[in-house]
């Protein structure tokens, strides 16, 4: 099985995904008693999955109920959110690097102190750290400030960094011990660098997993901290109800979590050369 | 280590000290013969002989809405368990014994479209389709709570099947399973007894716990946000930090006391303890992050023993 | 002893504590020995006598649980004229002991070949790193050159088309050759192969064992080769060290060893088991191995043949029973004093 041949059935998988998403939840919609508001849109209910993906592919989605373009709502949405979700991807992911190196020997003392005080941070819900932001500054932040505190507040709560560097710190050891890493302490060679690529593939894989705890979060702490991006709005349509664009936000979500996980499967192939071609040269030695 | 007596971490110990605390809360609540619902004294007490941790900006008493907080998740936490492990169980050992079978072909898709549900979104959105079109909104917010734990439970199969499935499936190609087989043993039993009881006991019970964390942390969440949580007079953690927010924001005094030198730090937080504010976020706060906490622990110490230290 | 020992040994404790576990296990219990320079010596014991965790230790590339507790060693490199310590004094934990020999003095083949490769690069491009520890000054194509020549060393078939390959695509035998030719890359004057054959179909362990031996001969290095396989020891041993438990029992040079028996009980013992798999009879062993710790006297005394009163109350003393031939035996020890 050639890379090609590979990434192009996950894709496949993962559109179907998408897809079967957008019609349970369009499904619920339409089959709900009392919503008559997607019927609008269609007359019957594979007429409406029809729509959807022909809204989604020519860019229109019709009307939210506020008036504007759902589309454009979401593309509004997105652009405030997304460098947040991402933002606190990275940081987490790097800071849990730095913690793990650092945690990597025996800890005594401050060290182990330090680490509990990660730990117990952590795992304190993101509206809990939001809330008790807003408590400390009494106002809710504004402009870069906003993101750079939703930015840190994700890559913390909900156990996100706990998470990253009991995954990091238990694979650096593994990988630490192993004798090809050995090897190259032993003749005296860039550990690091022979490293990376295989704490990527993991890390990756952690942020990939952690994706819809992300969205989940920013949902949360744009409401806390009244952020207008695409978790506010989506919690706004969900109370009001605003049933097209709550539609196109819970595919959105969806389709975000499902794009990274194909990435991961980029990076894999990428990186290992044990997925990316099957050909086994049995000569004996 | 075999032979020598098992030491007992500190982690067992907070693990299964914070699940009892949590138990007697849930049975503490019972008792409760202050009403939480109802207005009591003056709002913002500090703490007093007749109020312990003082009261709240509508003036109910702040201990008796503690505990009786425990209603809002003991519950519905337990039963988002139940569905997890009745749906999780069957699936993943289908898909870790059988691997090759259709059906397990057709689990799998399914488990990796749940899984791409983000939890939270998923439990907003039908949970707001199931608001906008029942008839009975009132009758609807009393079992509210079941369906937030039951969607929480749901969203949570993926992981628990997926993990279980992997050590079902390892335990497949073990020796002891294929010599059970050569003695003629059924399938049911290999896996119902030898496989799933015998050896991923502990493997489940600490999804269980992880999935408990991942509820109250839901359940506290949109009980903060007010619209999809514990309906409105009944408490929860999570609106008990809502209900209070504006009164100690407002003050400011709880954290920025007017001049910074010790003796201000000190007047502040005493101030701010004995309006009551102090107490009225550091309570809930501790409440969720102690609980959070322990239940994980204890799933930590069912990971010990799966990993057999 | 040994007139001109390019590594010496004294008293090294090697400790390692198990995963779940808070005290350590002493798995080396004051070890010394010295290597003659230039010479193949084998360290031979069964699994779990520490025979691999003390070299491993030694070189500094054992496991982040062990720790060396005690102890000094001492490397002297060719042409220095003095010996670099890598160890102690004791207790001192040195995190790289190799840090003040040149890079790549040393180097070390493991028993799983597939794991001492990195399986995200190729065969060529690591041998090409060794070659660029030894070899930093030169052009690229005289390092690239020296690369195939390495390949071709190790006697691999085609060594271009093998240094594109990556290591998962390469069968158990080859993948041993390629981990070989990394590990001499450096140009190593200190050579330590850990059960290079273990892993390997029995029709290509000799093949391996003897390219070892060859190509250290040709190029002056010494070996030390780690091995539980007294047929392969008889084949190549210059000098032996038999380990148990942790505990060093004989060291002493071939004579002493072959055509046998050895002159501890245990060292007896081994040989006496290898004779009767060779001759097709059932094994005679006294019993498995025990666990390490608890103990009061010698460490062997669960499974010797020879007890005394002595053996149930303290580890013999090292005694020296011929020149460079050492025993630690009560037994050995009363009939020699």
């Amino acid at each position: 099985m050639t890379a090609a041949h590979l990434l192009a059935r996950r894709a496949l998988a993962l559109a179907g995904v998408v897809l079967v998403s957008s019609i349970v939840f369009g499904g619920m919609l339409w089959f709900a008693p009392g919503s008559s508001a997607i019927h609008d849109q269609a007359d019957s209910f594979p007429g409406w999955v029809v729509f959807f993906w022909t809204g989604v592919a020519t860019w229109d989605l019709g009307p939210s109920y506020r008036g504007i373009g759902v589309v454009d709502l979401v593309a509004k949405g997105a652009a405030r959110t997304l460098p947040m979700v991402f933002g606190a991807l990275a940081l987490s992911l790097s800071t849990g690097l730095v913690l793990a190196l650092a945690f990597g020997d025996r800890l005594r003392g401050l060290g182990r102190a330090a680490r509990a005080l990660v730990h117990a941070t952590s795992l304190v819900p993101v509206f809990l750290l939001g809330y008790l932001a807003l408590v400390v500054f009494a106002v809710p932040p504004e402009g870069w400030q906003q993101t750079l505190a939703a930015v840190v507040i994700l890559a913390l709560g909900d156990g996100m960094l706990t998470d990253v560097v009991l995954v990091l710190d238990a694979e650096l050891r593994e990988l630490q011990d192993r004798d090809f890493v050995q090897s190259v302490r032993l003749r005296g060679g860039p550990v690091a660098l022979r490293l990376a690529p295989h704490i990527a593939l993991p890390a990756a894989q952690l942020a990939a997993g952690k994706m819809t705890f992300l969205v989940g979060g920013v949902l949360i702490l744009e409401k806390v901290l009244g952020i207008q991006g695409i978790g506010l709005m989506g919690y706004q349509a969900a109370v009001q109800p605003d049933f097209p664009l709550l539609i196109a936000i819970t595919v959105f979500a969806t389709a975000l979590v499902a794009a990274t996980h194909l990435s991961v499967d980029v990076l894999r192939v990428m990186v290992d050369p044990r997925v990316r071609k099957d050909r086994r040269t049995e000569v004996r030695a | 280590m075999n032979g020598a007596p098992r030491r007992i971490s500190a982690v067992t110990v907070f693990g299964f000290a914070v699940v009892a605390a949590l138990v007697l809360l849930r049975f503490a609540a019972l008792f409760v013969d202050t009403d939480p619902a109802l207005v009591t004294d003056t709002p913002m007490l500090g703490p007093s002989g007749a109020h312990l941790l003082g009261t709240d900006p509508l003036g109910r008493d702040l201990l008796a809405r503690m505990i009786a907080s425990s209603e809002a998740f003991f519950f519905p936490g337990l039963f988002a368990c139940a569905l997890a492990v009745l749906l999780a169980v069957p699936a993943g050992a289908a898909i870790g014994y059988w691997p090759e079978a259709r059906a397990s072909a057709a689990i799998r898709a399914t488990l990796t479209i749940v899984a791409a549900w983000p939890r939270l979104v998923l439990v907003v959105v039908v949970v707001a389709i199931f608001t906008a079109s029942v008839s009975d909104p009132a009758a609807f917010a009393e079992v509210r709570l079941f369906l937030l734990g039951g969607l929480v439970g749901l969203s949570f199969v993926p992981q628990m099947a997926h993990a279980l499935a992997e050590r079902v499936l390892f335990f497949r190609r073990e020796q002891f399973v294929e010599a059970a087989r050569a003695h003629g043993l059924s399938d049911g039993r290999i896996l119902g007894f030898h496989i799933l009881w015998a050896n991923c006991r502990n493997l489940v019970l600490r999804q269980v716990c992880t999935l408990f964390g991942a509820w109250l942390l839901v359940e506290t969440s949109l009980s903060y946000l007010g619209h999809y949580g514990v309906p409105a007079p009944r408490p929860s953690w999570g609106n008990i930090l809502a209900d209070v927010r504006f009164a100690v924001i407002n003050t400011r005094r709880l954290l920025i006391p007017e001049s910074w030198t010790p003796g201000g730090v000190v007047d502040a937080i005493a101030l701010a303890v004995n309006e009551g504010g102090a107490l009225a976020v550091a309570a809930p706060t501790v409440a969720i992050a102690v609980s959070i906490t322990g239940v994980l622990a204890l799933g930590e110490h069912f990971a010990r023993r799966e990993e057999g230290w | 002893m040994v007139s001109d020992p390019i590594l010496r040994a004294e008293d090294v404790w090697v400790r390692v504590t198990p995963r779940g576990a808070t005290e350590p296990v002493a798995v080396v219990r004051g070890a010394s020995f010295s290597i003659p320079r230039g010479s193949q010596t084998c360290v031979v014991g069964e699994s779990g006598s520490g025979k691999t965790i003390l070299m491993r230790s030694i070189l500094g590339i054992s496991s982040a649980r062990s720790g060396v507790t005690g102890g000094q060693a001492w490397f002297q490199p060719g042409g220095a004229s003095q010996a670099r310590a890598v160890l102690g004094p004791s207790g001192r934990r040195r995190r790289r002991p190799l840090a003040r020999l040149r890079k790549g003095w040393a180097g070390y083949v493991f028993q799983h070949p597939q794991e001492a490769l990195d399986p995200f690069r190729t065969v060529g491009a690591q041998v090409l790193d060794s070659v660029r520890v030894a070899r930093g000054g030169e052009s690229r194509e005289a390092q690239q050159a020296k690369m195939l020549e390495w390949l071709d060393a190790v006697r691999l078939p085609d060594p271009r088309g093998v240094a594109r390959l990556h290591p998962h695509e390469l069968s158990g035998g080859m993948a041993q050759r390629a981990a070989i030719a990394t590990a001499l890359g450096t140009e190593p004057e200190f050579l330590v192969a850990d059960e290079p054959t273990t892993g390997l179909d029995w029709s290509v362990r000799r093949e391996i064992v003897e390219l070892l031996g060859a190509l250290c001969r040709e190029r002056g290095m010494t070996l030390v080769l780690i091995s539980h396989d007294f047929q392969v020891v008889e084949r190549m041993a210059e000098r032996v060290i038999v380990m148990y438990r942790g505990e060093l029992l004989e060291d002493g040079p071939r004579k002493r060893f072959f055509p046998g028996p050895g002159r501890h009980p245990y060292t007896a013992e081994l040989q006496t088991r290898v004779r009767d798999l060779e001759e097709g009879r059932a094994g005679t062993g006294q019993g498995a191995i025990v666990a390490p710790e608890r103990t009061e006297g010698c460490r062997f005394v669960h499974r010797c043949p020879q007890v005394v009163h002595a053996c149930k109350t303290g580890m013999p003393p090292d005694v020296v029973v011929n020149n460079g031939h050492r025993v630690r035996c009560h037994v050995v020890h009363r009939k020699d004093a």
